[in-house]
Parts: C-alpha cells; sequence; structure tokens
C-alpha cells in the first residue's frame, strides 16, 4: 500500500491519506444537497443512523467515491447532533466496520495501515506462531481496556519494546485506535441551512434512543426506569464505549437475573460491547441464572461491595440509604407501579 | 538554636553549593513545584518557576526541607488541580524498602513520645505505654533493606530494558535519599500514556493477572522456551536456575534438566515434582516480580523528589546514578554530603548502628550524648531521635 487506492480510501475513510484524498477533490459541504451528491447525502445518512442506533455499519458498497464521501458527511451529521452518547456509538460502529474489513486484508497491508493510518511502530515477525510485533505503547494504548486476560500485558510475549501479536489481534486493537481516533475528531460544526433537515431527520430517529437507553433493550419483563443508577450507568457505559470489566458484566448480569429479566433480555443488553460473542454471553448468563454448571445462583452485588470498586454512582444523591441494588429496584417500581 | 533553625542552616548552607547536583526537568515552566519546610512544617504546592535559576533562588532564601516536582507537565501548573491542564507525565517507579518485603524493619523501628519523653523500639506501637499518648514512629535503614531494595532497582532496570525496550538514556535512576530509588522514564512517548496503561505496566512488574496455563506452564499448552520474551522467558528461566540448585539434592531432576534444551519439558517437570511443580511456579513468579509502589506509577499527578536535591527526613542526597552503575552504588558513602564537622547532640529514641562514610556510629540509647558528624547529626535530629546540646 505504498500507493492508496480508492478502494482503500473507502474502506479506511478515517486515514489521513483519504481525508487528504477528499480534500483533493474540492467538495465542499454545500454542495452535499445538490443532485449529484444525492447518493452521498443518502448513504450519509444511513451511516450515521445505522452507526448510533446499533453500532454497526455494514462495510458493503458499489461506489468507492460515494462510500468514501460519506464518511466526512456522517461525521458532521452526527457532529450536529451534539450528543457525546452518539458520537460513541458512531466511533464504535466506524470501528467495527474498520475491524471487519482489516481482517481481510493481508500482513503486509495491515502493517502498512497501521503504519500510515496511526503511525504505529510494527513489523512483521514470525516467533512462537506470532506474526506480528506490535510497539509496546501502541498496544497498551489499545489493549489496556480490555478485559480478558490473554491481552494483559503480563500474559504476553514482551520484548525490547514490542509485544507479539497474531493477526486477527493486530486487526482487532486497530479497531480500538480507530475508535479512539475518531472520538476526537469529533467537534462542533455549523452545518448549512439546506443540511438541517437532515439532521433534525437523523435526530428524529435516533434521538428518542440515545436520551433514553432502554428503547434498544428488549424490554419485556424489566422496568427500565426503576433500574438503580449504577446499574443504569453500566448498561449506559457498554452501550457507548463497548467495554465493561468483569466485575461490571458480573454485576449487571446477576442483577438482572435476580431482577427477573429474561435471557434474551440480558443478551440484548450485552450486544453492545465490542467483544459480544452471542454463545459466550449465553453461556455466562444462564451460568449466573444458575441454569448451568454449578446450579448455583449467584446473588448481585451489594451496594457496600459496589462502593469498594467504585462502581455506586448514586449513594450519597439518589439511592437515600439503599443496602443493596435491588432493594432499589424493588422500591422504585412499587413506586411507578402506583 | 532550635532544632528547626539548625537544620535549615545546614540545608541552606549545602544548596549553596550543593544545588548543581540537582536535575532540571523538562520543561521546567510546566511543572507543579512543592516544597515543605523545616519548623513550621509548611507545605508549599502548586508553586511554578519559568527558569531553572528562579527555582534556585528560591531554593536559596527558603532553604525547603523538601524540593518535589511533578512528574507532569501542565499548561498551568501553578493552578489548583481541576484548572491545571495535564498535558502528559513521565513513567516513575518508586522501590521502597516498605514495599520489597524485608523482615528488618521490625528491629530497626523505635518510637518517642513527644508528650512524656518516653522511647523505645518496636513497629506499630500505637500509645506510649507509659502514657497513653499518640508516639512518633521513626522507621529506620540498614544495609539489608536498601540492599534489597537495590536488587529490587536492578531487577526494574531490567524489565526496562529488556522487555519494554526503553534505553539508558531515557532513564533517570536516582536514590530516593531514604529507604528506596526512584525511576524515571523520560521519553516523549511514554508522556500521554493513560493511568490504565500504567496500571498494565505496574501489574507486569509484579505479576498481577500472571496466568501461567495460558504461558504454557500447564501440560498442553505451547511450551515456553529459555529465550521467549516476557513473562514466559523469565520464569522459565528462573525455574530452570531453581531445579538446576535442587538437583544436588534430587536425583530425579538431573534427568529433567538433561531433556530441557530450549523449550520446557513441561510433562516431564510436572511429573517428577507432582504438586511441588506449581508450587515452584509461584516461587519462580514471586522472584521474578519486581515490587514497585503500584500507587505512585499509576498516579497522574505525583509530586516527587527532585533528583539530586536532599532529604528533609535524613539529610542525604536523592543522588542521580547512571543505571549501569546501580550495583557498586553504596548510599552511606555516595548519598552523604554534608560535612563532617563536629556537632553535639542527645538521643531522644534509641537509635540503630548507623554507617556513614566507612565509620559505623551507635548503637546509641535514649539520654546519651554524642558528637556526632554534622551528617550523622542532622539525620538523627531530622528523623527526631536527637536533639541539640547548646
Ligand atoms: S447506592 Fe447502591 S443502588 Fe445506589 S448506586 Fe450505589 S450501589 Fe447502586
Ligand atoms: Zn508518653
Ligand atoms: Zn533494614
Amino acid at each position: 500500500m505504498t500507493s492508496w487506492s480508492k478502494r482503500d480510501f473507502a474502506k479506511y475513510p478515517f486515514s489521513p491519506q483519504a481525508a487528504e484524498f477528499v480534500d483533493s477533490l474540492g467538495v465542499t459541504i454545500d454542495q452535499l444537497t445538490s443532485p449529484e451528491m444525492a447518493r452521498v447525502l443518502e448513504r450519509a445518512i444511513n451511516r450515521a443512523k445505522e452507526g448510533v442506533k446499533y453500532a454497526v455499519i455494514e462495510p458493503k458498497w458499489d461506489d468507492d467515491l460515494v462510500e468514501l464521501l460519506s464518511f466526512p458527511t456522517a461525521v458532521a451529521l452526527v457532529s450536529s447532533l451534539q450528543d457525546r452518547y452518539a458520537e460513541r456509538r458512531y466511533a464504535l460502529a466506524e470501528a467495527r466496520r474498520a475491524h471487519l474489513l482489516l481482517q481481510e486484508e493481508d500482513i503486509e497491508k495491515l502493517i502498512k495501515l497501521a503504519e500510515q493510518a496511526f503511525g504505529w511502530k510494527i513489523r512483521a515477525v514470525d516467533d512462537e506462531g506470532f506474526r506480528l510485533a506490535v510497539g509496546l505503547l501502541h498496544y497498551l494504548r489499545n489493549a489496556s481496556s480490555f478485559h480478558d486476560p490473554h491481552w494483559k500485558l503480563v500474559n504476553r510475549e514482551v520484548k525490547l519494546g514490542e509485544v507479539f501479536v497474531t493477526k486477527a489481534e493486530a486487526a482487532r486493537l486497530l479497531q480500538e485506535e480507530v475508535q479512539r481516533k475518531l472520538l476526537e475528531r469529533f467537534k462542533p460544526v455549523q452545518l448549512p441551512e439546506s443540511l438541517q433537515p437532515y439532521v433534525e431527520k437523523l435526530r428524529g430517529e435516533v434521538g428518542g434512543m440515545y436520551t433514553e437507553f432502554s428503547e434498544h433493550i428488549e424490554l419485556e419483563k424489566l422496568n427500565y426506569d426503576a433500574l438503580p443508577p449504577c446499574i443504569k450507568n453500566i448498561i449506559r457505559k457498554i452501550s457507548e464505549t463497548g467495554h465493561a470489566s468483569h466485575l461490571e458484566r458480573f454485576t449487571l448480569a446477576s442483577f438482572l437475573v435476580a431482577a427477573n429479566a429474561s435471557v434474551d433480555e440480558i443478551i440484548s443488553i450485552f450486544r453492545g460491547l465490542s467483544d459480544f460473542d452471542e454463545g459466550k454471553t449465553r453461556y455466562q448468563v444462564e451460568h449466573i441464572a444458575g441454569m448451568r454448571g454449578s446450579r448455583t445462583k449467584y446473588s448481585p452485588p451489594s451496594c457496600d461491595t459496589l462502593k469498594t470498586h467504585g462502581l455506586c454512582v448514586g449513594w450519597d444523591t439518589r439511592c437515600g440509604g439503599v443496602r443493596h441494588p435491588l432493594a432499589y429496584y424493588m422500591k422504585a417500581s412499587k413506586k411507578g407501579a402506583k | 538554636m532550635s532544632e528547626a533553625r539548625f537544620l535549615k542552616n545546614a540545608f541552606a548552607s549545602y544548596y549553596a553549593r550543593g544545588f548543581d547536583l540537582a536535575r532540571e526537568p523538562k520543561h521546567i515552566d510546566r511543572r507543579e513545584f512543592g516544597f515543605t519546610t523545616f519548623g513550621e512544617k509548611l507545605v508549599i504546592r502548586h508553586r511554578r518557576f519559568s527558569k531553572w535559576s528562579e527555582l534556585r533562588d528560591f531554593v536559596n532564601s527558603l532553604a525547603p526541607a523538601d524540593i518535589m516536582c511533578s512528574t507532569a507537565i501542565y499548561e498551568r501548573p501553578d493552578e489548583p488541580m481541576e484548572r491545571k491542564g495535564w498535558l502528559g507525565a513521565e513513567l516513575v517507579f518508586d522501590i521502597d524498602a516498605d514495599h520489597v518485603g524485608t523482615d528488618c524493619l521490625s528491629q530497626h523501628t523505635s518510637w518517642f513520645c513527644p508528650s512524656c519523653g518516653e522511647s523505645g523500639w518496636g513497629l506499630g506501637i500505637a500509645k506510649c505505654p507509659a502514657c497513653g499518648g499518640k508516639v512518633e514512629e521513626i522507621k529506620w535503614f540498614c544495609e539489608n533493606c536498601l540492599e534489597a531494595a537495590k536488587q529490587e532497582t536492578i531487577k526494574l532496570l531490567d524489565f526496562l530494558e529488556n522487555d519494554f525496550g526503553f534505553s539508558e538514556s531515557e532513564i533517570l535512576l536516582c536514590f530516593s535519599g531514604h529507604r528506596g530509588f526512584h525511576v524515571h522514564v523520560l521519553s516523549d512517548e511514554v508522556m500521554s500514556l493513560d493511568q490504565q496503561s500504567r496500571k498494565e505496566i505496574v501489574d507486569y512488574l509484579l505479576g498481577v493477572g500472571l496466568d501461567f496455563k495460558a504461558l504454557g506452564f500447564a501440560p498442553r499448552g505451547k511450551p515456553p522456551m529459555l529465550t521467549s520474551g516476557g513473562w514466559r522467558g523469565r520464569v522459565a528461566r528462573r525455574i530452570y536456575d531453581l531445579l538446576f540448585e535442587k538437583a544436588r539434592e534430587d536425583e530425579r531432576i538431573s534427568p529433567i534438566l538433561e531433556k530441557w534444551s530450549d523449550e520446557m519439558p513441561v510433562s516431564a517437570v510436572l511429573e517428577v515434582l507432582g504438586r511441588e511443580y506449581w508450587k515452584l511456579l509461584e516461587r519462580a513468579k514471586e522472584e521474578v516480580a519486581t515490587h514497585v509502589d503500584s500507587v505512585v506509577t499509576t498516579d497522574l499527578h505525583r509530586i516527587m523528589r527532585l533528583p539530586g536535591t536532599l532529604h528533609g527526613k535524613t539529610g542525604l542526597l536523592a543522588k542521580v546514578i547512571s543505571p549501569s552503575e546501580i550495583d557498586s552504588f553504596d548510599p552511606f558513602v555516595e548519598a552523604v554530603v554534608l560535612p563532617k564537622s563536629v556537632v553535639s547532640v542527645s538521643v531522644k529514641a534509641p537509635i540503630p548502628e548507623i554507617r556513614l562514610w566507612n565509620e559505623a556510629y551507635g548503637p546509641f540509647e535514649r539520654g546519651q550524648r554524642v558528637d556526632a558528624p554534622k551528617a550523622l547529626g542532622v539525620l538523627l535530629i531530622a528523623k527526631g531521635a536527637a536533639k541539640l546540646v547548646e
């Protein structure tokens, strides 16, 4: 990839190289509503909508140029919503899209992309099954939010400032890099009048969901409004960042099980995790629910425990002396029912 | 003369000629400085100096007990924390004898009761046995704990260079002036590391979250090699050494060692050692780990002693040491920079034997009058274990 093709730009429109190419075309934001650009605008709106709503963007297109131009347009649309939550969801969606594409690339291309688009220190190696060596600091910046033990630095091969990874792992790290870089990109934009209706349309479609997280959860048995702040906070974190620690996952799952949510409801919440794996999640939830393995039902942690681990967010404000998040939920559900 | 005045004078006359040994930080105008003073024991924070010479003048006029500098750089270092505007921070490590797990500390900790003057030996004495008042604890150091801290620091440097790939020129190592060492990684690229990444680095050094199975130390995994990187190689090499020692008394071991080329014969070792194998792994892990203070490394807003300045509780120099010379560094000689001229003190709390230069002093008992070289006098008074005799 010493020279980037149009296809590459369409695949990785967040790269500085793609941005430069877009600049060279001299398209301005005012032209977006002109008839020639209709397809760009249409793709951009869909891109933004899918991204914010489902945190996925399908990596499928037929016109490279349309696909490429739709990206900065979608970013502008999302920015003008002026909602941090929407931005996070969108960044996560773009990063996942990139991840799918990156997985298909060969090693050389992956290296070039990481070097050229993100300035990574990375090289090909052949070391005990590992194919790539990534600079320690680039590794840390992107892997330190992962919770699976195999990502922990201590369990990696680390030599002279390099961490050895497989190709798939490098692609996953790049996904994080894309997400972080995108988040830095959002800044307040003033879109031309002619685009305002599109922004409003987008706001209308995704609005309900980013102000209230309950909508994308397939509510059945759960009373979303009655959830205690700590639990809502974990749900929000998952849908905004795609990350949650083991304790957060356990707290959430065990709480929801105890609150009588169905396994499918619970899974729909966990779907927001960037490392979501339906089979694994289902197994874990069923395990916590006592439907598997030891057949003991795990009870959710108490307020004290959550406080110790910094997961309590409502102790001194909203919760008024409850000792267990479930107690909060019971009380709040009753109130709501009245 | 009051004790505070005596200490202040000693520090002032040292800084009048010795300030050059202090190490100017990069971007001095973006650092927060902090000081403590003798006497009123004031803590001064959030000070900014635009030039090194300004700091020098300030130090010369104040003669502070401690000179601290932020590991971070800020947009506005002199404002309160919320408004400073964090721009980055050095990657720092603190190795203190307290964290290294030597057991000598309990033998060389004394206490003094300011209300009734009683004193004695002992660690963790909450109340004065004579009057029930609150006592001051005085932790001493000895050759043993400083040697342990030094060995731990040598391990840290090995991790920093061989695993993390930092070069000697990026590493600033200094004696803490008391019971340990400080290491600063100064390269520009570490400045932006977030807290989580720093936590990962600490966990790596301490071996937190180490998964022996994932690293191939259980059967059916990918067996570690002696040349493997990271913990795989480190633990494998340590196991090899431990088995090598064991081979002398246990004839079952030699065949394993013979079988062991580069790749560790995990199943064979397990077969011979049985349950003991897992204990051996734990032991290897303990010995490979380097016990840094995790709070210091993960704190993005830390102030630490400015390298090359005096420690207010000891009068010893936080001397900058070249990493390749740490082996031969002798704090009791090289960090002693105050004069040999004699001062008379009277002992308030028991003092263990202390070596300065190549002279041994003490142990001293309460009430004893000592004609001490000034360096020792400062140490005893600053620690609160002696007072001046007029
Ligand atoms: S007080 Fe209890 S229920 Fe409320 S946020 Fe904290 S942990 Fe959750
Ligand atoms: Zn007393
Ligand atoms: Zn000791």
